[in-house]
């Protein structure tokens, strides 16, 4: 039976597959939202509504929610009811707690969900292995302007670092092509060994 | 008509429209139908029909010196042309018309056409409008409209016709597949919100 996990964008399904290469191996579905702020609510309903009409045809086992904590907005009780409003709408179960599987009734489908803390911007800065002069001047500059939000900020600086400090001048002339998690990690530029990612490939590892 | 099935039972009324290659509209027939509505006095109604279809023909006609042909003129022009000229859409959308003012003839309260492979002889970029003149008559009759398709391209269209706001809450999408255990085929309800999630992220929809 199918297995899927549902993330919200496309940096988030390359470094999940990266860090968790078995995923490909095991056949796991990886779904984007495009986004999953306190403004996105309907993001969420609309993809588990859609496993669930696909569930009656196809059936699937598992589903997990992988999103980003963003403390700013949530706390892990705020984004658990975040999700929950959804999940209950659509499959009518509460999850308690994240990385701990609820099932849905008179289904096959079980269901849970992991907030990465405090967002995956701020964890790829962290697990960084080469040096990163270009990204650290320019978040800097960034953090002298009031006007830009931190989260606009937090999400530079992993841009800048796979823009300036990895990829060469020729391959920056193809940034939509290699300034991407997928092709730096092809470069070392993750430690993708680091112990803050435990928790997070304990939780790829239920599926 | 050759192409369709009229189908009466104790409470409703059943039109059945159907293609095939070797059953391309039969225009001889909807003109033989559309005299039969002149002789009898309910042409204007055909007229009208044509008018909630498209605003910009203005007269639906038979000539004696051609027979078995229909003719339309639109706002504005003088001249007559045949709807032969007119592509395999509009020829469709004639038949479709025919269907249903067929089926509005019938004395039982629930009425219902059914189309198969909707998307047939339709080109896509006129496949929204076609699913709007359909929806506009439908209503305007009280009449239920079933249609199957296979195309991604008409799913989109309806999807996109029905998030308007003219057409809102008229319309509704089902899959159909099998159970994975008995082969029963089941019918999912899709509502229009996730059905458009489901186009844009490139889901599975058609019972595969």
């Amino acid at each position: 039976m199918r297995k899927v996990i549902i993330v919200e964008g496309k940096q988030d399904t390359e470094f999940i597959k990266a860090l968790a290469p078995t995923l490909e191996v095991k056949s796991i579905e990886i779904k984007e939202l495009g986004g999953a702020g306190k403004s996105h609510l309907e993001k969420l309903q609309s993809p588990l509504q859609a496993l669930k009409n696909d569930n009656a045809i196809n059936p699937i086992e598992k589903i997990g929610i992988l999103l980003d904590l963003d403390p700013k907005d949530f706390t892990v009780e705020s984004r658990l009811a975040f999700v929950n409003e959804s999940v209950e709408k659509v499959f009518g179960v509460k999850l308690l707690d994240t990385s701990v599987f609820q099932q849905v009734s008179d289904s096959s489908i079980q269901i849970t969900c992991y907030f990465i803390k405090p967002n995956l911007d701020v964890l790829l800065r962290k697990i960084a292995s080469k040096p990163s002069p270009s990204a650290d001047c320019l978040y800097r500059c960034l953090e002298t302007q009031a006007n830009i939000g931190q989260k606009e900020k937090d999400k530079a600086w992993p841009l800048y670092y796979m823009r300036w400090d990895i990829c060469d001048a020729k391959e920056r002339r193809k940034g939509l092509e290699n300034v991407s998690f997928k092709c730096t990690d092809t470069k070392e530029a993750w430690n993708l060994n680091a112990l803050l990612l435990e928790d997070l490939k304990t939780f790829l590892s239920l599926f | 008509m050759d192409t369709c099935q009229t189908e009466s039972r104790n409470n409703f009324q059943l039109q059945f429209i159907f293609d095939k290659d070797y059953q391309i509209p039969v225009i001889e027939d909807l003109a033989k139908f559309f005299d039969n509505e002149v002789i009898t006095g309910n042409s204007k109604e055909i007229q009208e029909s044509l008018g909630v279809i498209d605003e910009t023909i203005e007269e639906i006609r038979t000539f004696a010196s051609r027979p078995g042909l229909l003719y339309l003129r639109k706002k504005g022009d003088e001249n007559y042309t045949s709807v032969n000229y007119f592509g395999d859409a509009i020829q469709k959308i004639i038949r479709y018309v025919v269907s249903i003012l067929v089926l509005t003839k019938s004395d039982k309260k629930d009425k219902i056409i059914l189309i198969d492979e909707i998307e047939n002889g339709i080109h896509y970029t006129a496949q929204a409008e076609v699913w709007r003149m359909l929806i506009r008559l439908c209503k305007h009759y009280n009449i239920q409209l079933f249609a199957t398709t296979h195309s991604l391209e008409m799913i989109k269209a309806f999807q996109q016709v029905c998030s308007e706001e003219e057409f809102s809450g008229m319309g509704g999408y089902f899959e159909l597949g099998r159970l994975p255990n008995s082969q029963q085929i089941i019918a999912v309800k899709h509502d229009l919100e996730t059905l458009e999630y489901e186009l844009a992220s490139g889901d599975t929809i058609r019972g595969e």
